[in-house]
């Protein structure tokens, strides 16, 4: 089993700190959900566990050899199709192309891989990254908001697809504002704030009534002004 | 481990490859016609120039190599992307290194290995270079009118340091009793400094801000020549006091550094966002320069030459900001 452990992480940037003493601890076969206001630390957590860049405390990565990464921006290289940039996605991590795969996956997603992926729409170019991803076939996932860009029904599909990878025993963190549909496929979820992280496995949905909550009482005392 | 090293470089050469034929081909033929032709005569004139190979030299080749290295810039997203796959963020620095060591190679086969060698050490510390902090302290420069760019902003510390150096050296040159030093530092530090921030890059966001092409050509000129009489006037004034004999030429390279800023200015947004393209074109226009000045008929051909760059300048932001309320609507 691939577990990864955080003890005592430290991050800032410069004199602006982002997370203090955080201690978390995860398992594989499981979809980790991490939600959190902007600019609160969820992607500076992923890139830590991603090993990107640097911290201070000890990630611990168990049994984990590659990590595959999904940027809330994702970058194309100019004049590159879609299916070009998987072969090299593949190439450089050292992988096989597995053809019968890639077209069963785009069945999925649909995506023009013969077009040049510098003329895709953003949603589009997150499906080719993520396309890539699946197909390497890493021991972590960590999917930096996979939702944003996304039509309904590639939004669902993706929330199945990732359900699926969870029971063949893929090990997976997604990062969103979109807190009903992180509740509904998440195992644990991880609440990025105030400069540290508290993850919930129970009662998750909880959350999402709590900071309902939260908000209604702010707008009600904002509007009694 | 050196095998996969190699595997990973001809991946990304394969890639690179494939990008600049296809780039290439999209070029209009007079576009490429003239390029060649201006690598042709750039490598010719690098063949005959002869220069002695002293450490001296070697030591301002690495130097040189290292700057322009320095200004090969890739997006955030580019480096995340490369830093997922292993060494293949310092095979693309490599390559891209390497490829600015071709004019040193023209210059003295010495100098362009000495290049080579800076070029692996400059790529394998950049690609270990932590990523720049998300949020970043802005402090205020005081070489800079209020309401500058943010590639302005940008040079917030270089500019400072180049103008304590410049300081330095005209210092110096009094005190050696070398007008020469103090002059070329005065007149070309200055100018350096300043094309260096003006060629900073920005995202198209910073045009589109402007409503219109007046807008944006009015503010633009104006924090040009501002930031340029900020930086310079202080440097002038000392230069009048302690070379006061030479009053008039210090005015007049006061004068050419501004018009050169201006030109700078004009070429980058005529061209803009084609930064490579402004990076050829700009030395090309130094030369137009320097062979006018030599001639009677610079004096008719300089406004003409600039009445020309105006018109391209002024055609590109409409054609930017046109392009943006089109995707507006």
């Amino acid at each position: 089993m691939r577990e990864l452990t955080i003890k005592d992480l430290y991050k800032s940037y410069g004199s602006i700190s982002i997370l203090e003493n955080v201690n978390l601890h995860y398992f594989s076969g499981t979809i980790n959900g991490l939600i959190g206001s902007n600019g609160a630390g969820k992607s500076t957590l992923l890139n830590c566990i991603a090993g990107y860049i640097d911290y201070r405390g000890t990630i611990e990565r168990k049994h984990i050899e590659s990590v595959g990464l999904l940027t809330a921006n994702p970058y194309i290289f100019p004049r590159v199709t879609g299916h070009e940039f998987i072969r090299f996605a593949l190439s450089a991590k050292n992988r096989k192309e597995d053809t019968a795969r890639l077209y069963q996956l785009n069945a999925l997603f649909e995506l023009p891989l013969n077009r040049f992926a510098d003329e895709y729409s953003v949603g589009m170019l997150k499906k080719l990254h993520l396309l890539a991803l699946l197909l390497q076939d890493n021991d972590l996932l960590l999917l930096d908001e996979p939702f944003n860009g996304l039509d309904i029904l590639s939004s669902a599909y993706l929330s199945e697809l990732l359900l699926e990878l969870k029971r063949q025993g893929a090990f997976i963190f997604v990062s969103s504002h979109n807190i009903s549909q992180l509740i509904k496929i998440s195992d644990t979820l991880t609440l990025v704030e105030n400069d540290t992280a508290v993850m919930k496995s129970d009662s998750l949905t909880s959350i999402e009534k709590e900071i309902e909550e939260n908000a209604k009482s702010k707008v009600k005392k904002m509007l009694k002004k | 481990m050196s095998s996969f090293i190699y595997k990973q470089i001809l991946l990304i050469f394969r890639l690179k490859r494939t990008i600049f034929i296809r780039l290439l081909k999209q070029m209009p033929l007079p576009y490429i016609a003239f390029l060649f032709v201006l690598a042709t005569v750039l490598s010719y004139i690098l063949l005959k120039i002869d220069v002695p190979t002293m450490w001296k030299s070697l030591l301002t080749v690495a130097v040189a190599h290292t700057f322009l290295c320095s200004q090969v810039q890739y997006r955030s997203e580019k480096v995340w992307l490369l830093k997922q796959y292993s060494y293949l963020l310092f095979c693309s620095y490599t390559i891209d290194f390497v490829l600015i060591t071709i004019p040193f190679f023209l210059l003295n086969p010495i100098f362009g290995i000495t290049a080579c060698v800076t070029a692996i050490f400059y790529a394998a510390f950049r690609s270990l270079l932590l990523q720049k902090p998300k949020i970043s302290i802005v402090v205020p420069s005081p070489f800079f009118v209020k309401s500058s760019f943010l590639w302005h902003a940008q040079m917030r510390y270089l500019i400072p340091c180049a103008w304590i150096l410049i300081l330095i050296f005209v210092i110096i040159g009094h005190l050696n009793d070398n007008t020469n030093l103090a002059f070329v530092v005065f007149g070309g530090g200055t100018f350096l400094a300043c094309v260096a921030t003006i060629f900073q890059s920005e995202k198209l966001d910073f045009i589109q801000i402007y409503t219109d092409e007046k807008q944006f050509i009015k503010r633009t000129i104006i924090e040009t020549v501002l930031n340029t009489i900020i930086f310079m006037l202080p440097l002038a004034m000392v230069m009048i006091f302690l070379f006061p004999d030479n009053q008039w030429i210090i005015l007049l390279v006061f004068a050419s550094v501004i018009l050169l800023n201006i030109n700078a200015l004009w070429i980058k947004y005529a061209f803009f966002p084609a930064q490579s393209l402004v990076l050829v074109l700009f030395p090309v226009s130094l030369v137009f320069f320097g062979a006018l000045a030599t001639t009677i008929y610079g004096l008719v051909l300089l406004p003409i030459y600039y009445a020309f760059l105006f018109r391209f300048y002024k055609k590109n932001i409409r054609k930017i900001l046109m392009n943006d309320e089109r995707i507006d609507n």
